[in-house]
C-alpha cells in the first residue's frame, strides 16, 4: 500500500465514473456502490490514521512533478493539520449517504447521477485538504464547484436557479482572485529563488514585504495577498459579511448537499486559512488579527439572532451553522496555539455537530412535508429516539460540556480572551444567544401539541427513526460523547502540525510570547473537562 | 534569356523540399479534390481527397522532427511555430470536414466546399510559417477567400447570404488595410522581410520612430485584430459566426484564428519584440491596453444577453481574444519571451475546446432549422447524455474550471501577464471571467436543471463522424486538463 494516500484520494472519483458510465438500467445499484466505496475509504483513512506518526507512513506523502514549468508538483501528503479533516470527510460521506438514504426518491437517474456527484466531491474535498502545493490546491478546490452547481440545480428546491447561481458566483469569484495570488506568489518565487515552486512549504519560506505606512498595511503586497486569498476563504467558511450565498444556497439545496455544505465543504475554506494564510501572510494576519476578531465574532452573534427569528427549520440551522463556524475563525485569527488547535477541534466538531442536526432537519421535513417550525410539535411522543438523538445533537451544539462541542469552543474563546477581551465578550453573548434559539427549535418541534396529531396516529410508529438512520445517528452521537470525553485522541496527532504553524509564525510576528503559550496549551486545555 | 537568369531563385535542397512536404500535400489534394469535384460522385471524392491529404500532411508534421528550415531566401520558415500551428489548422480542417459531411440533408454541401476548406487551410499554413510581408498577405487572401465562399455556401438561409457579404465587405478593408500598412513599411523601410524589417526599425529607432512606419506597423496590427476579431474590430464575428452554417464556424473559430494568432506570433516575436520599440508607456501600449480591456469586457458581458447558442459563443471568442492578447502584451510590450508559450497552448486549448462545442451544436442542430436557442437545451441531460455531458465540459474549459484544458491555458496567461507587471488587466480578466460564467452556466442550466416538458422529438442529425470528433475533443479537453505539461512543452 505506497499509494495509500492516492486511494484515499482518487478511489471516490473512480466509483464515481463508474458510476456514470454504466447504463441507466443498472443505476438501482449506483447508491450501494457509492455507500460501500465511501466506507471503504473510511476504512482506508482509518488505516492510514493507524499508521501516521509510525514507521510505515511511507504510503502516506507523493510527490511527483506534474507541471516543471510551472513549479507545480503533484505533492500530497497527511499530516497533523489534515488528518482530523480527512478522517472527518471520509467517516461523515457513507454517514450522510445512508442518512439520506430514503430520502432520494425512486428514479434510478436521480440516483446515480446524486451518487457520483457526491463521490466527486469527497475527492475534491480530500484533495484539497491533503495537498501540500498551492496550484494543486487550486485544482481540487474548484472541483468541487461544478457537482455542488449541478446537485443544488438539478435537485433543490423552488428557488434553485437562482440558488445555485449565487453559490457559483460567489465562490468563483473569490476562488479566482486567489488564483492571481498563486500566480503572483510563484513568480515572486522565481523571482527570488531562480527554481519556480508552487509547495507551500517553498513559498511559505517567501519573507514577503508588509507595509503598514500603505492603507494600514492592505495595500502593501501581503495586505494585497491577503485580500486575495480572503476572498476565497472567507467566503466559502464563510466570514460575514461574506456570507450572501449560504442562506438561500442551504435552505434551497437538496439534504444531502446542505449536509455535505456545511459539513465538510465549509471546513475547506477554515483549513485554507489555517495550511495557507497564516503562514505566508503573517504580519497582515497579525496586523488585522482584532479587526477580523471583532468580525468573526459579530458573525457568531449575528448568526445566532438570525436563527432565532427564523421560523424555517432548516435556514434557522443554517443560521446556526453560520454562527459556529464563526467560532472557527474566532480561534484562527487569535493566533494562539491553544486557539488553532481549538479552531481545528472546532471544525471536525462543526462538521459532526452540523450534520447531525441538518440530518434530523431532513429526516422531519421528510416525514412533516414541510419545513416550517410551526408545523410540528410533540414529536418527543411520538418519535421518542429521534427526539433523544435531537437533544445530543443540540446540546453539544450549544457547548454543553462533556460533549465534543464544548471542547472546541472553550479552547477557542481561552485563547482568545488572552489578546482580544471585548470581541470574545461579544462572541459569549453569542453562546448565550446559541442556546437560546436551539432549545427554542428543540421546543417547538419535540414539545408541544402536534397540529396534525390527528391524522398522524395510526402511523405514528413510522415516525421514529428506521434502522438505518438510528444506526447514522448513533454513529455520530458516539464521536460527539467520544471526542467531548477524550478529545485528546484527536488533538495528540495534530498538535505537534499546531506548533509548527504558530512557531513559524510566531519568529515572523517577533512574538515570542504567544510561542510560549502555545506549548502546554493543547493538552491543559484537552485536561480540562 | 533562360527561366534561371528570369528568377535567380536557388533550387531547394532535398531537406527544404522535405520540410515542404505537409503543405505541398494539403495543396495537392486540394487541387486535385477540385478538379474532381464536377465528377457525378464528387462529393465523395472530394471528401477522400481532403481527409487522405489531411492525414498525409499530419503523419508528416509528426515525423519531421524539431527543425527550423529556411526555404527561398527567408520569405517562409519551417520551425516550431509553423509545425505547431499547421497541425492544428490542419487538424481543425480535417474535424469540420467530417462533421460537414453528415451535417443537415438538406443543405447538401456541394464537393468544392471539401476542396474549399482544403485550400483555405493551405493559405493558413503559408500564414504560419512566412516572414515574408508580401506572402503574408498571399496567405491571408488565400485563406480568406475561400472562408468567405465557405461561409456564403449557407444557401438555404438569409443569415448565410448576410454574413458572406458582411465578411467579405469588412475582411476585402481589413486586408487593404493591412497592405497598405505593407507599402508604407516597404516604402520607408525598404523592405519586406522580417529580418530586414527588424535590422531598418533598429535603425530608424532614434529617440522615437518615424511617423509612417509607425503608421505602418500600426495599419498590420489592425489587420491581424481584425482577424482575431478584437475590440472594436470585432463587429463581424457575431454575424458571421450565426450566420455560417455550424461547422463552417467552428472551422473558423478554431482553424482560422490559429492561423492568425500564429502569424502575429511570428511578427511580434520577430518585429515587435526589438527591445526598445515598444516602450512600457508609449502610445501602442496604452492602445493595447485599452484593447484588450474593451474587448474582455465587451465580450464577458454583452454575451450575458444572447438567446442564440452560436451567437453566445461568438462572444465567448471575443472575450478569449482579450485573454489571448494579455500574452501579446506581455510578449510585446512586457518583453517576456515565455509568453510565446503560453500563447500556443492557450491556442491549442482553445481550438480544441471550440471545435469540440461546435461539433455538439452540429449534431444538435434540427434538421429543418438550424437556428439552435438556448430553450433547444432543455431537458438535454436526459435526452442525449452524451451531448449534453460533452457540450458541458467544453463550456467549462471555455469558463476556465479546473480540471479542464482551459483553466490551465488562462493560467499561463494570467501567469505571464503578472510577469510583465499587468497586474490591474490581469485582475480586470480574472473579473472579466466570473462575469462569463454566468452565460457559460446557462446551457447547463437547461440541460440539466429544466424538465423536457415539450419532448421536443426535433429529429436532430446523428452522424458518427461528428461524434468522433466530440468523444476526441472531450478527452482532450480532459486530458490537457490533467497533465498540461505534456502540451505546454510543444515549443521546445
Amino acid at each position: 500500500m505506497n499509494h495509500l494516500i492516492n486511494w484515499i484520494i482518487f478511489f471516490p472519483a473512480i466509483a464515481a465514473c463508474v458510476i456514470l458510465i454504466v447504463p441507466r438500467s443498472l443505476a438501482g445499484w449506483s447508491r450501494p456502490v457509492a455507500l460501500l466505496s465511501s466506507s471503504l475509504v473510511a476504512v482506508l483513512a482509518l488505516v492510514a490514521w493507524s499508521r501516521f506518526g509510525t514507521a510505515a507512513s511511507a504510503g502516506l506523502s507523493q510527490q511527483t512533478p506534474w507541471l516543471p514549468l510551472m513549479g507545480a508538483s503533484y505533492s500530497v501528503a497527511l499530516d497533523g493539520l489534515n488528518l482530523p479533516l480527512v478522517l472527518l470527510t471520509t467517516i461523515l460521506t457513507p454517514l450522510i449517504i445512508l442518512g439520506t438514504w430514503t430520502m432520494i426518491d425512486g428514479s434510478s437517474a436521480r440516483q446515480k447521477t446524486m451518487s457520483a456527484m457526491v463521490l466527486l466531491m469527497e475527492t475534491g474535498a480530500l484533495g484539497t485538504f491533503l495537498s501540500q502545493d498551492l496550484l494543486l490546491f487550486y485544482v481540487f478546490w474548484e472541483i468541487i464547484l461544478v457537482p455542488a452547481y449541478l446537485l443544488v440545480g438539478m435537485y433543490g428546491g423552488e428557488g434553485r436557479a437562482r440558488a445555485t447561481l449565487q453559490f457559483f458566483l460567489y465562490t468563483f469569484a473569490g476562488s479566482l482572485l486567489m488564483l492571481l495570488g498563486i500566480a503572483w506568489l510563484i513568480y515572486q518565487q522565481q523571482l527570488n529563488g531562480g527554481a519556480p515552486s508552487a509547495a507551500m512549504a517553498d513559498l511559505a519560506k517567501l519573507s514577503l514585504p508588509f507595509d503598514r505606512s500603505a492603507g494600514g498595511g492592505l495595500f502593501s503586497t501581503q495586505g494585497l495577498l491577503f485580500l486575495a486569498f480572503g476572498a476565497a476563504f472567507f467566503v466559502k467558511s464563510p466570514l460575514v459579511p461574506l456570507h450572501g450565498w449560504l442562506p438561500s444556497t442551504y435552505t434551497q439545496a437538496p439534504p444531502i448537499v446542505t449536509i455535505y455544505l456545511a459539513a465538510i465543504l465549509s471546513k475547506m475554506g477554515t483549513y485554507g486559512i489555517m495550511k495557507i494564510m497564516l503562514p505566508l501572510f503573517p504580519d497582515a494576519m497579525q496586523a488585522f488579527s482584532s479587526v477580523l476578531m471583532w468580525m468573526a465574532a459579530i458573525g457568531i452573534v449575528y448568526g445566532a439572532l438570525l436563527a432565532l427569528a427564523q421560523t424555517n427549520l432548516k435556514t434557522a440551522i443554517a443560521y446556526s451553522s453560520l454562527s459556529h463556524v464563526s467560532y472557527i475563525l474566532l480561534g484562527l485569527f487569535s493566533m494562539q496555539g491553544p486557539g488553532i488547535s481549538g479552531a481545528l477541534m472546532q471544525m471536525a466538531n462543526h462538521g459532526i455537530i452540523i450534520a447531525g442536526l441538518f440530518l434530523i432537519a431532513a429526516w422531519l421535513e421528510q416525514r412533516r412535508g414541510s419545513q416550517e417550525l410551526q408545523a410540528f410539535g410533540g414529536w418527543a411522543r411520538t418519535a421518542p429516539v429521534l427526539a433523544v438523538f435531537f437533544m445530543i445533537f443540540s446540546l453539544s451544539s450549544v457547548a454543553l460540556p462533556g460533549t465534543n462541542g464544548f471542547v472546541g469552543e472553550f479552547m477557542v474563546l481561552m485563547a482568545s480572551f488572552r489578546t482580544h477581551v471585548w470581541p470574545t465578550v461579544l462572541a459569549t453573548t453569542g453562546m448565550v444567544l446559541g442556546a437560546m434559539y436551539m432549545l427554542n427549535i428543540y421546543q417547538k418541534t419535540m414539545f408541544g401539541v402536534d397540529k396534525k396529531r390527528g391524522h398522524e396516529d395510526a402511523k405514528a410508529s413510522r415516525l421514529d427513526l428506521g434502522f438505518s438512520e438510528g444506526l447514522v445517528a448513533t454513529v455520530l452521537a458516539t464521536f460527539i460523547v467520544g471526542l467531548g470525553l477524550w478529545p485528546q485522541t484527536l488533538l495528540q496527532s495534530s498538535s505537534l502540525a499546531v506548533e509548527g504553524v504558530v512557531k513559524r509564525f510566531a519568529k515572523e510576528a517577533k512574538l515570542e510570547q504567544s510561542q510560549s503559550s502555545s506549548e502546554p496549551g493543547p493538552m491543559r486545555a484537552a485536561a480540562q473537562p | 534569356m533562360s527561366f534561371q537568369e528570369l528568377f535567380p531563385i536557388q533550387p531547394l535542397t532535398g531537406e527544404q523540399w522535405q520540410a515542404l512536404i505537409p503543405m505541398l500535400l494539403m495543396a495537392i489534394s486540394s487541387v486535385v479534390a477540385l478538379v474532381l469535384s464536377p465528377l457525378k460522385a464528387g462529393r465523395f471524392f472530394a471528401f477522400t481527397c481532403l481527409v487522405s491529404g489531411s492525414v498525409l500532411s499530419l503523419l508528416a508534421l509528426t515525423f519531421m522532427g524539431d527543425t527550423s528550415i529556411t526555404i527561398m531566401g527567408g520569405t517562409l520558415v519551417i520551425d516550431r511555430i509553423a509545425q505547431v500551428f499547421s497541425f492544428i489548422v490542419i487538424a481543425a480542417g480535417l474535424g469540420s470536414a467530417l462533421m460537414s459531411l453528415g451535417f443537415d440533408k438538406r443543405e447538401q454541401f456541394k464537393a468544392e466546399y471539401f476542396a474549399l476548406i482544403g485550400l483555405a487551410v493551405v493559405g493558413m499554413m503559408i500564414l504560419v510559417s512566412t516572414r515574408d510581408l508580401v506572402l503574408l498577405f498571399v496567405g491571408l487572401e488565400l485563406l480568406s477567400l475561400a472562408v468567405y465562399v465557405l461561409v456564403s455556401m449557407r444557401r438555404t438561409s438569409a443569415h448565410g447570404a448576410e454574413a458572406g457579404l458582411k465578411y467579405f465587405l469588412l475582411g476585402g478593408t481589413a486586408s487593404a488595410i493591412l497592405l497598405y500598412g505593407v507599402t508604407l513599411i516597404y516604402g520607408t523601410t525598404g523592405s519586406v522581410n522580417y529580418t530586414g524589417l527588424a535590422e531598418a526599425y533598429r535603425n530608424l529607432w532614434q529617440p522615437d520612430l518615424p511617423l509612417l512606419p509607425a503608421v505602418g506597423l500600426g495599419l498590420i496590427t489592425i489587420g491581424f485584430l481584425f482577424k482575431i476579431g478584437a475590440v472594436p474590430f470585432h463587429m463581424w464575428v457575431p454575424d458571421v459566426y450565426m450566420g455560417a452554417s455550424t461547422p463552417v464556424t467552428g472551422f473558423m473559430i478554431s482553424a482560422v484564428k490559429a492561423a492568425a494568432v500564429g502569424a502575429l506570433l511570428r511578427f511580434c516575436t520577430e518585429v515587435f519584440s526589438l527591445p526598445g520599440l515598444l516602450s512600457d508607456n508609449g502610445a501602442f501600449a496604452t492602445v493595447l491596453w485599452v484593447i484588450i480591456a474593451a474587448t474582455l469586457i465587451l465580450g464577458s458581458f454583452v454575451g450575458l444577453r444572447q438567446q442564440n447558442l452560436k451567437r453566445l459563443l461568438a462572444y465567448s471568442t471575443i472575450a478569449h481574444t482579450g485573454y489571448l492578447l494579455l500574452g501579446f502584451l506581455a510578449l510585446t510590450v512586457g518583453q517576456k519571451p515565455e509568453a510565446a508559450e503560453a500563447i500556443v497552448s492557450y491556442t491549442l486549448f482553445y481550438a480544441v475546446m471550440n471545435l469540440g462545442g461546435f461539433a455538439v451544436l452540429t449534431q444538435l442542430s434540427p434538421s429543418d432549422d438550424d437556428e439552435l436557442d438556448l430553450k433547444d437545451l432543455t431537458g438535454l441531460g436526459q435526452r442525449r447524455p452524451f451531448m449534453a455531458f460533452a457540450l458541458s465540459i467544453f463550456l467549462l474549459s471555455m469558463a476556465g474550471i479546473p480540471p479542464t484544458a482551459g483553466f490551465f491555458g488562462k493560467y499561463y496567461l494570467f501567469i505571464s501577464a503578472i510577469s510583465a507587471g499587468q497586474i490591474a488587466l490581469t485582475i480586470i480578466a480574472a473579473m472579466a471571467s466570473v462575469v462569463s460564467v454566468v452565460y457559460y452556466l446557462r446551457p447547463l442550466y437547461y440541460m440539466y436543471m429544466q424538465e423536457d416538458k415539450a419532448a421536443s422529438a426535433a429529429a436532430a442529425t446523428r452522424w458518427w463522424g461528428t461524434t468522433a470528433v466530440v468523444s476526441l475533443a472531450v478527452l482532450l479537453t480532459i486530458f490537457m486538463g490533467l497533465v498540461p505539461a505534456w502540451f505546454s512543452g510543444l515549443m521546445q
